[in-house]
């Protein structure tokens, strides 16, 4: 005790503890930050694989599930199982101005919307229009403001007067006027575009409506935004869809598809390559008689992985007259781009734990000034019946005091600003006009956080050990002087 | 003196070595003291007193030879024995106060007693350290400087702070190295005068060191150093054979 009496004293009201503990408090601070900002964006980005992907996903490869209502049951009657629905995919090449691969999935749609976000997901034709509208203009004018960038980069090559000089201001002047255009455009839409973005989720009737009331017989898929955009489709357009399986390789189903809506995940990847239609159009184009899968959506997705087993042990019996069904949870289906956030945020974390590692290097060299100057009074605890390890402990202490203090204030000043962290992002917004989290790119509203104590925990414990074996080496000596050396030391 | 003597040197011997040459600074002394002695080391600067005052007070190790406290053989006990035996058995005072500079006058003086006590009772012992430090520091005069810090007290004031401290612990042995070898005259009188004063009052053990003949009368005991070898000893000015 007596030792945390000396190395306070130690430490009191002295320039170079402020500058190491400091150095502590900005490494644990930054790393609180961070740490809580990906775990934001790995929460997000989780629940959108999971709108988008379900809980757990019964699949047969070769479209094999014919009495699906009975393996549903089945399914459903396994503890903690809250929807199910049935699906059928398949790649499909989608003809349109240009030619990209996709997948088809067709749906029961009212229990697809049990099982999934489809209810969040889906545009009415206006809203559509709306976003449509709004992204492409916004897209424009990026194109515009590089433009008018690169032209006035490539006037100042040209001389005063010249042709080339008159014909680029000529240029100039145009590009500005149809800027400011756009731009007024884009004001306009805007309005119109964030009351899409927080429209009212689908009820059963408007969902049955979009996918099932059409004019002909043509059947309909609906697509996602951003195929909508690049293929420049309206509702009602047709497009041609391909696709073949795999127990007819040779055959090529080829067929025209009607548009009847769209959807927006804000994941670009689905957005762009998916297309829902109904189960029985779907089934028919790609040529199979059976179900492709189960879709089945838990009352708690944490019980995924506990769930699957008990999934698969009741679906057993059907395997026997089908050939196997795999059953995967939604993690296991996107396990490599899970690895890939799993892995930027621990190697974030990890680069940025390198400022706690040399703000440990300031507390050594703390420490070994603070031995030097207090060589005479080592010397003196120890003639008043201090031992090796007290000597050593007063240090150690001041050491790890340092980082304890540090560690404390920067998860204090780090917690704080994360959760002020769009007032913050609104105030750099308002003094620059430019908004650090560009809503936009990111898809969310707000800069997403995640607080978890055990994450905070791998921040602190490691900053305090890392401290205490800096504090070591300069603890060490001190206890190694000699009282007589010490106490003659001027 | 049939009584048992409370510390006992044998065959002391302690060298330093400057590279491979070796430099002989107590050449075989043979000490012992009673309860209840004062005893002087008088002799040259240089002649070693400070470095057998160290041994003795198990601040330093001799080369070769015994120590005994009260009998026991201390020579090669293990280094936290001899900080707990410092701490419970002996007092220093040096030359230079060697007080701590980042404590108060009070601090400094109960700094010996705190370092006894753990987490637990810290409060209760440091309360009852308090109230001893502040009777000790009125004793030596100092009760309205005890919260001054050792650079806002004279040296005469810092030698009694550090007086004050060697006792808190109501300690066997008191080691006086020159207390007053840095003090002028009117200071080191008022140091010696503190000093017999204490010495009557606690009946204090003393072993102090000095080359200040002056000092002399202090002693009950006089032992001379000359070139680290006791070359006389005197009781009560009568020299002893």
């Amino acid at each position: 005790m007596w030792r945390l009496f000396v190395a306070l004293r130690y430490l009191k009201r002295r320039l170079t503890t402020y500058i190491a503990t400091a150095g502590v408090t900005i490494g644990v601070m930054v790393l609180v930050i961070v740490v809580s900002v990906m775990g934001g964006f790995q929460r997000e980005f989780h629940e959108k694989l999971r709108g988008i992907n379900a809980h757990i996903t019964v699949e047969s490869y070769d479209f094999s599930i014919q009495d699906a209502e009975t393996l549903m049951n089945a399914i459903r009657r396994v503890k903690g199982v809250a929807a199910v629905a049935p699906f059928v995919q398949n790649i499909v090449l989608v003809k349109g101005m240009y030619v990209d691969f996709g997948f088809i999935k067709g749906i029961e749609p009212d229990m697809e919307a049990e099982v999934g976000k489809l209810r969040q997901y889906l545009l009415r034709s206006e809203e559509a229009l709306a976003v449509v509208e709004y992204e492409n203009t916004r897209d424009h004018l990026k194109a515009y403001e590089y433009g008018i960038a690169q032209i006035k980069r490539e006037m100042e090559a040209f001389e005063e007067g010249s042709a080339r000089r008159r014909f680029a201001e000529f240029a100039l002047i145009r590009f500005k006027s149809q800027y400011e255009e756009l731009s007024r455009k884009l004001e306009r839409l805007k309005e119109p575009y964030q009351k899409a973005l927080n429209r009212a989720p689908f009820s059963d009737e408007e969902i049955i409506r979009l996918f099932c009331f059409r004019k002909g017989e043509t059947p309909g898929v609906v697509v996602g935004i951003e195929l909508m955009k690049h293929y420049n489709l309206r509702v009602g357009d047709e497009i041609l869809l391909m696709t073949a399986t795999r127990m007819n390789l040779e055959k090529i189903q080829q067929e025209k598809f009607v548009v009847l809506g769209a959807f927006k995940t804000g994941v670009f990847d689905t957005d762009f390559r998916y297309l829902y239609g109904l189960v029985d159009e779907v089934k028919k184009f790609i040529g199979v008689e059976g179900i492709g899968g189960i879709s089945v959506k838990l009352e708690d997705f944490k019980d995924a992985e506990r769930l699957k087993d008990a999934i698969q042990v009741a679906i057993e019996p059907f395997e026997k007259e089908s050939s196997r069904l795999s059953v995967k949870t939604w993690m296991e289906l996107n396990r490599t781009l899970l690895q890939a956030v799993q892995m930027e945020k621990w190697l974030l974390s990890f680069i940025i734990f390198f400022i706690v590692v040399v703000a440990g290097f300031g507390i050594v060299s703390i420490l070994t000034m603070m031995v030097a100057e207090k060589t005479r009074d080592i010397g003196i605890l120890k003639s008043l019946g201090g031992t090796t390890k007290g000597v050593m402990g007063v240090f150690l202490i001041a050491g790890t005091f340092i980082a304890a203090a540090g560690s404390a204030l920067g998860l204090s000043l780090g917690l704080t600003f994360v959760y002020r962290i769009n007032e913050v992002a609104a105030f750099i917004e308002k003094l620059t006009g430019y908004h650090p989290f560009p809503r936009d790119v990111y898809y969310l509203d707000k800069i997403p956080t995640e607080v978890d104590a055990l994450e905070l925990a791998y921040v602190v414990v490691p900053t305090l050990l890392l401290s205490f074996v800096f504090a070591l080496y300069p603890a060490i000596r001190a206890s190694r002087l000699h009282p007589v050396e010490a106490l003659r030391y001027e | 003196m049939s009584e048992k003597p409370i510390l006992r040197a044998v065959g002391v011997k302690k060298s330093y070595y400057a590279g491979k040459r070796e430099l002989p600074v107590l050449r075989g002394i043979d000490f012992s003291m009673h309860k209840g002695e004062c005893v002087l080391m008088y002799g040259p600067s240089g002649a070693g007193k400070s470095t057998l005052l160290h041994i003795l007070g198990l601040i330093d190790v001799p080369t070769e030879g015994t120590l005994y406290l009260e009998e026991e053989n201390i020579t090669a006990i293990p280094a936290n024995r001899r900080a707990q035996l410092r701490n419970e058995k002996f007092g220093f005072v040096f030359q230079f106060y060697h007080l701590l500079p980042d404590f108060s006058a009070l601090e400094n003086v109960m700094l010996p007693l705190l370092m006894r006590n753990g987490l637990l009772g810290w409060f209760r012992g440091k309360k009852k350290a308090k109230k001893r430090a502040e009777e000790l520091l009125e004793i030596v005069g100092l009760k309205d400087r005890i919260h001054h810090k050792p650079s806002e007290l004279s040296g005469g004031e810092r030698q009694r702070v550090a007086i004050a401290r060697a006792l808190i612990t109501e300690p066997q042995v008191l080691f006086l190295d020159e207390p007053t070898g840095n003090l002028d005259t009117k200071t080191a009188d008022s140091i010696l005068t503190l000093l017999k004063e204490m010495k009557n009052r606690f009946s204090q053990t003393f072993l102090m060191a000095t080359h200040n003949k002056a000092l002399v009368s202090f002693g009950t005991r006089v032992i001379n150093i000359v070139d680290g070898k006791i070359v006389g000893e005197e009781s009560d000015g009568a020299p002893k054979s």
